[in-house]
């Protein structure tokens, strides 16, 4: 046989790449998984919290800095771990040691993404806050797991980031002279979008299924009008691009579902309102948005 | 030139010609720059949605089109701007490449703005608006609009 004329295929293991960076990605730190299993215990004691938290001291001293944050309206100074989760409800200590326990992760400068080192962190606070406002608005009763997707909805992007670095121009190329989405440009040049990364992350970090579902879904039009909780997540991920909080090179490059409205039972006026309390309460967070700089 | 930022929902005026003023990350929002040359005032009016109900929020006194753009232009002309003399440009409006009605603010807001500058006379000189960027605009006196956006060519 001649092998002359014929062309050699390299094969491409990008996808192999990815997938053995998740595994050396670090855990969710273990202290919040647990704290957050005691939290849904209705036995669970503020001591039984502060014995699992104490022994972490960075967890510790974010969670006082978000406390005494005016984000929690306190009206005095907490120094002390017990203080601090004695005086807050059960949802804002989720929220606390959620945004605590991220921190590490989203406060990284991604390249690829075109993102600053505070870009992703206040574009992941700015979507658990828009979240918070839309729970508040329909009356979701779970805010704190809808928090916890949105904090974290991005965190395939820290994967990502350097493959999509160094194949930015073809996902650019693909996303603008071709018309594809951004998430479609990186299934086809790498194998793999940042929403399935993520939720790949997060199932291995034992997060719940729901969270994880909508983290998988929250770029994808078909998938998120399907549950509640992931058409929540795509809606305040919308919302934060259109006030432009951390929004990087995949910008708007998204497509949205006509059904997603109908399926939330909102309308125009509720966009806007919706509008202005994320902003109102993205600025009151300023605390908070400052955090990613320790 | 120092710069000066003017966030959402808010508007500055100067005469400043050493001052430069910068809206970041406009995202769906529309930016309205404005300039008399021979007066030498200017001024950015950062605007985010079309309608409110209610009241004004305070502290954002552009958040919305139309109360928002009465208080800049009234500003302008207390400052000293001539009404005749107003050159504009508007920058802004990101768009996702398909969006329902319902969530296509930058495009309702904008429609909101022409036509009230239509309606007052006032020119518009240039528009950076529409595509799927997060813009970010400085302008001054003698300067731009120079508009910038990751992923677009100029970054």
């Amino acid at each position: 046989m001649n092998m002359d004329n014929q062309q050699v295929v390299q094969p491409d293991f990008t996808l192999e790449y990815i997938f053995e960076q998740l595994t050396k990605l670090p855990t969710f730190p273990k202290v919040v998984q647990k704290a957050l299993e005691l939290l849904d215990d209705p036995n669970t004691t503020t001591q039984d919290l502060v014995e699992v938290l104490k022994f972490d001291p960075a967890i510790t001293t974010n969670i006082l800095k978000i406390t005494n944050s005016a984000r929690f309206g306190l009206q005095k100074q907490v120094t002390s771990l017990d203080t601090a989760l004695a005086l807050l409800g059960q949802n804002q200590i989720k929220e606390i040691l959620v945004a605590s326990g991220s921190l590490p992760f989203l406060s990284r400068e991604l390249y690829g993404y075109g993102m600053r080192p505070e870009d992703l962190w206040h574009h992941s606070m700015a979507t658990g806050i828009c979240a918070e406002c839309i729970c508040a608005h329909i009356g979701f009763d779970d805010p704190s797991l809808l928090f916890t997707a949105a904090i974290l909805h991005d965190v395939g992007k820290i994967v990502l980031n350097l493959f999509v670095g160094a194949k930015l121009d073809t996902i650019m190329d693909l996303a603008g002279r071709e018309g594809f989405t951004f998430s479609e440009a990186e299934w086809m040049a790498l194998g793999a979008d940042h929403a399935i990364i993520g939720s790949e992350i997060m199932r291995l970090w034992d997060f719940p299924l729901d969270i994880y579902r909508a983290v998988r879904n929250h770029h994808d039009p078909d998938l998120y009008v399907q549950d509640k909780v992931s058409a929540l997540l795509a809606l305040s991920n919308i919302l934060v691009v259109m006030l432009g909080i951390g929004v990087g090179t995949d910008g708007f490059r998204h497509k949205i579902s006509p059904r997603l409205m109908e399926v939330l039972g909102l309308k125009k006026d509720d966009v806007y309102e919706l509008l202005l309390k994320t902003w109102q309460a993205f600025t009151d967070a300023h605390e908070i948005l400052e955090l990613y700089k320790s | 030139m120092k710069t000066l930022v003017v966030t959402k929902g808010t508007y500055h005026v100067t005469n400043d010609e050493e001052v430069a003023l910068v809206a970041k990350n406009l995202g769906s929002g529309l930016a309205i720059c404005i300039r008399d040359q021979e007066s030498g005032v200017f001024g950015l009016c950062y605007l985010v949605v079309p309608f409110l109900k209610g009241k004004d929020p305070d502290g954002l006194p552009s958040f919305e089109c139309n109360s928002g753009l009465r208080a800049f232009f009234k500003e302008v002309t207390d400052v000293g701007g001539k009404r005749e003399a107003l050159r504009t440009w508007l920058v802004g409006i990101g768009q996702f490449l398909e969006c329902p009605k319902e969530l296509n603010v930058g495009v309702h807001l904008y429609s909101l703005v022409k036509k009230t500058l239509e309606k007052n006379g006032i020119a518009i000189e240039g528009e950076f608006v529409g595509g799927p960027f997060n813009k970010s605009v400085q302008f001054g006196l003698t300067l731009g609009p120079d508009v910038t956006a990751p992923g677009s060519k100029k970054e």
